[in-house]
């Protein structure tokens, strides 16, 4: 055996365990760093020659210890699973904060919200059937009827401006997922060619990794291992980013439904938004993150709060009308409406926000003398007030505004509430799937204290053997041969 | 049981959510103290607050009954107290009428008896057109100020209902036309037509000195008494109908007041217990926390 090989030997161990302390270091460093993996050396004994020979035949012991590679310790599955408990977790808590809104916007139950308003309008028809001629009781309920007309438009106004934020955000959004796919992309590529070349690209992939966390509460991705430590990754199948190419998305504004004027109910015409890949307009499947909750929010919570506003409204309005129209005013006339709902201007939002008294040449808005309160023609001017009393009447009635209004307010209620329990469920489900896959990337510092320890008497050893190789070779050379010296 | 790795910052996150958790539980139970409202968003109870939202749509139903029911007394009572009079102002001319029917009068008596009931037909035309809120009582549904009964007696106004509604699905009728109470017109003075035409037609008779007819007068008078006594009779039936409606829905409104506020507001009591309790959970978790940094190894090596 060569002496000088020993030497060998020894100096392997001292640079090992070297090395090992520094990566002890590294993760002691690191203890609190969000994303960070902590890494271990794999260390494996250098083999002599092992293959077999007649006469070049080696007895060495073995050539020491080769650091074969640094390694991160993290659980791949438990990282997927967390991507997507992540993404759902985020999508839930959007809808969640949408739905809030929306409860925001009706504030019920309360003194001075829509319920209270429609209850003081039939109370005021009330007031006019006990003093039929009287100016003021009829002054007073064309100022209930404009309140009651405004909290209709008012809560459409304040869904349609909920609605574009929401599409406002999903575009803001959108730029952000495609500024990170394209720095993905680019740690992909500097990753790969560390790799190629033979270096550690550890923390580089602990970087990637924590861009395509954040990708994830955006937009819920999958991800798969690509050549050379790169990562592909991919939303609702289709890949986003492969090695250090990244897609692009672009949202897409899908034109309004035209209105169908035989149906009013239909009369929502605000747009869908559509998230598409930038190559070829392709609609992307997302299955999770903001986006989705954001989407969800444009294309379908909020237009079918709106529809259901409308649809209240309609309802409101041919009640009142469908009697008001078989009454007389103090003038003699009749036929007229109470309530008109002339369109707005585009976007057309529909009947709620257009609700109005009627005005116009037969409108009562601003003519108190034309409320329909009498059932009987003539004489003008009589003070019979059976229209104005049934007119009172729809509150109680069973299929009228105010029933329908509750049952609307209960679902509202039902909705946001077990969306709400969703989000706090699915909270829970990630933390503890977080705190798994932590467990295992996660850097425990009296581990760490321990693996320098045995470092360093590693250390200290390996020195030693050096020592004593140092001085056996010093025996060798010095002082064999000197005899009679 | 398998030993799950723990690494060091694991315990301050736990502690860090275990905050969170807490103060945001606590920060909801004052927000309910401060409210005074357990029910303050949809979500917080969807089934409840459509009840809420149902009680209090009865009570602002109820409050209108109210009104209504106020009004419809004020109608009845002032109908009342007018035909109090009326009857004052008839049994006076009865008294005349059977002054002359006993024969005991002279001529000049005779005419000072026809002015006198000439001037108590008058005054019982103005008692006629009694008006509440500015509106005649007695003429129906007619326009507004039209008078129930012109100055000879004829009736302008209409034969129209007044409704009130006191209760869900109950409505009490307010009004009496003139006809109901003075009686049917029989197009001029005489003794079939309604009280103006009978009195003027004595006042008449009176007038031109025949005293032959005030026994077919007397009974005319006693007929319509006996009218007017009827109608007041009704009209107390249907105030007392209405006080009895305001007493029953006074006692259902202080029952579903009482329901409603189970249902939107707190349980003092038990929200102050559970907000101390809250508090006490968050100070300690809060103690916990402080001693999180636990010793490590390293204060053990060397």
């Amino acid at each position: 055996m060569s002496d000088f090989a020993a030497l060998n030997t020894a100096l392997s161990g001292l640079l090992a365990h070297r090395k090992a302390s520094e990566v002890t270091g590294q993760n002691i460093a690191n203890v609190n760093t969000p994303g960070y993996s902590r890494q271990r050396i794999d260390l494996t004994a250098s083999a002599s020659g092992t293959v077999p020979a007649v006469w070049a035949r080696s007895t060495t012991v073995g050539n020491g210890v080769d650091v074969v590679g640094q390694t991160r310790i993290r659980d791949e599955f438990l990282e997927r699973r967390f991507l997507a408990e992540q993404a759902t977790s985020s999508s839930l808590t959007r809808q969640a904060q949408t739905l809030s809104r929306v409860e925001a916007v009706f504030a019920e139950p309360s003194d001075t919200a829509l319920a209270a308003q429609l209850a003081d309008y039939w109370a005021a028809w009330d007031d006019v059937a006990n003093q039929p001629s009287s100016e003021g009781a009829r002054s007073s309920l064309l100022e209930r009827g404009t309140t009651v007309v405004e909290a209709f438009n008012r809560a459409a106004t304040e869904l349609g401006q909920l609605r574009d934020a929401a599409a406002q955000q999903v575009t803001t959004t959108i730029e952000q997922v495609n500024a990170l796919a394209a720095r993905i992309a680019d740690l992909n590529g500097s990753i790969r060619n560390a790799t190629a070349a033979g270096l550690s690209p550890n923390e580089l992939s602990d970087q990637r990794d924590l861009l395509v966390n954040e990708l994830s509460t955006l937009v819920g991705v999958t991800t798969r291992a690509g050549e050379h430590g790169t990562v592909e990754v991919a939303i609702g199948g289709t890949s986003l980013v492969t090695g250090n190419r990244a897609e692009r998305l672009q949202v897409a504004d899908l034109p309004a439904a035209p209105p169908n004027a035989a149906d009013p109910t239909s009369l929502v015409g605000w747009g869908q938004v559509q998230v598409q890949w930038a190559r070829d307009g392709y609609p992307v499947t997302l299955t999770g993150g903001e986006v989705h909750g954001l989407v969800q929010a444009v294309n379908d919570v909020l237009p079918r709060h709106l529809d259901q506003l409308n649809t209240l409204s309609v309802t409101l309005r041919n009640d009142v009308n469908g009697l008001h129209a078989t009454g007389y005013g103090s003038d003699g006339g009749t036929g007229r409406d109470f309530f008109s709902a002339t369109p707005a201007g585009p976007p057309y939002i529909g009947a709620a926000a257009g609700l109005a008294l009627s005005s116009g040449p037969d409108g009562v808005a601003g003519h108190p003398e034309w409320i329909a309160a009498s059932g009987v023609a003539t004489p003008v001017g009589n003070q019979d007030v059976s229209v104005a009393q049934q007119l009172a009447a729809l509150h109680d009635s069973p299929s009228g505004v105010d029933a329908a209004y509750r049952a609307f307010i209960g679902r509202l209620g039902v909705e946001a509430q077990s969306v709400s329990r969703r989000s706090i469920i699915q909270d829970a489900v990630t933390h503890q799937v977080d705190t798994q896959r932590l467990a295992v990337s996660g850097v425990n510092i009296d581990e760490e204290m321990v693996n320098l320890t045995l470092s360093q008497h590693a250390y200290n050893a390996a020195a030693r053997v050096l020592t004593t190789i140092d001085s056996m070779i010093d025996t060798l050379v010095n002082r064999t041969g000197l005899v009679g010296r | 049981m398998t030993i799950q790795r723990v690494p060091t910052t694991q315990a301050g996150r736990l502690m860090n959510a275990n905050l969170q958790s807490t103060y945001s539980r606590l920060v909801d139970l004052q927000d309910q103290m401060a409210s005074g409202k357990q029910l303050r968003r949809p979500s917080d109870a969807p089934a409840k607050v459509v009840d809420a939202l149902d009680y209090r749509a009865q009570l602002r139903r109820s409050e209108q009954f109210e009104r209504n029911s106020q009004d419809a007394q004020g109608w009845l009572q002032t109908a009342d107290a007018t035909l109090a009079s009326v009857v004052s102002y008839v049994q006076r001319a009865r008294d005349l009428t059977l002054q002359a029917a006993n024969g005991s009068q002279n001529a000049n008596g005779r005419q000072a008896a026809a002015a006198e009931i000439r001037s108590l037909r008058d005054g019982l035309v103005q008692l006629a057109n009694t008006t509440y809120q500015g509106r005649s009582i007695f003429n129906g549904t007619a326009v507004g100020d039209t008078p129930a009964y012109d100055a000879s007696g004829t009736y302008t106004g209409d034969g129209g209902t007044v409704m009130r509604s006191v209760a869900p699905g109950v409505q009490v009728q307010v009004n009496v036309t003139g006809p109901e109470v003075f009686g049917a017109s029989a197009g001029g003075p005489s003794f079939g037509g309604n009280l103006f035409e009978v009195l003027t037609r004595l006042a008449d008779d009176l007038a031109a000195n025949d005293p032959s007819t005030a026994g077919t007068a007397l009974t005319a008078l006693d007929g319509a008494l006996d009218r007017v006594y009827g109608v007041q009779a009704s009209l107390g039936a249907r105030s007392k109908r209405v006080d009895d409606v305001l007493a029953r829905s006074a006692e259902v409104n202080v029952e579903i007041r009482g329901r409603l506020a189970s249902i939107e507001d707190i349980d003092l009591p038990k929200t102050i217990i559970d907000v101390k309790t809250q508090e006490l959970a968050y100070q300690a978790a809060l103690q916990v926390t402080a001693k999180v940094i636990q010793p490590s190894l390293l204060d053990f090596l060397r």
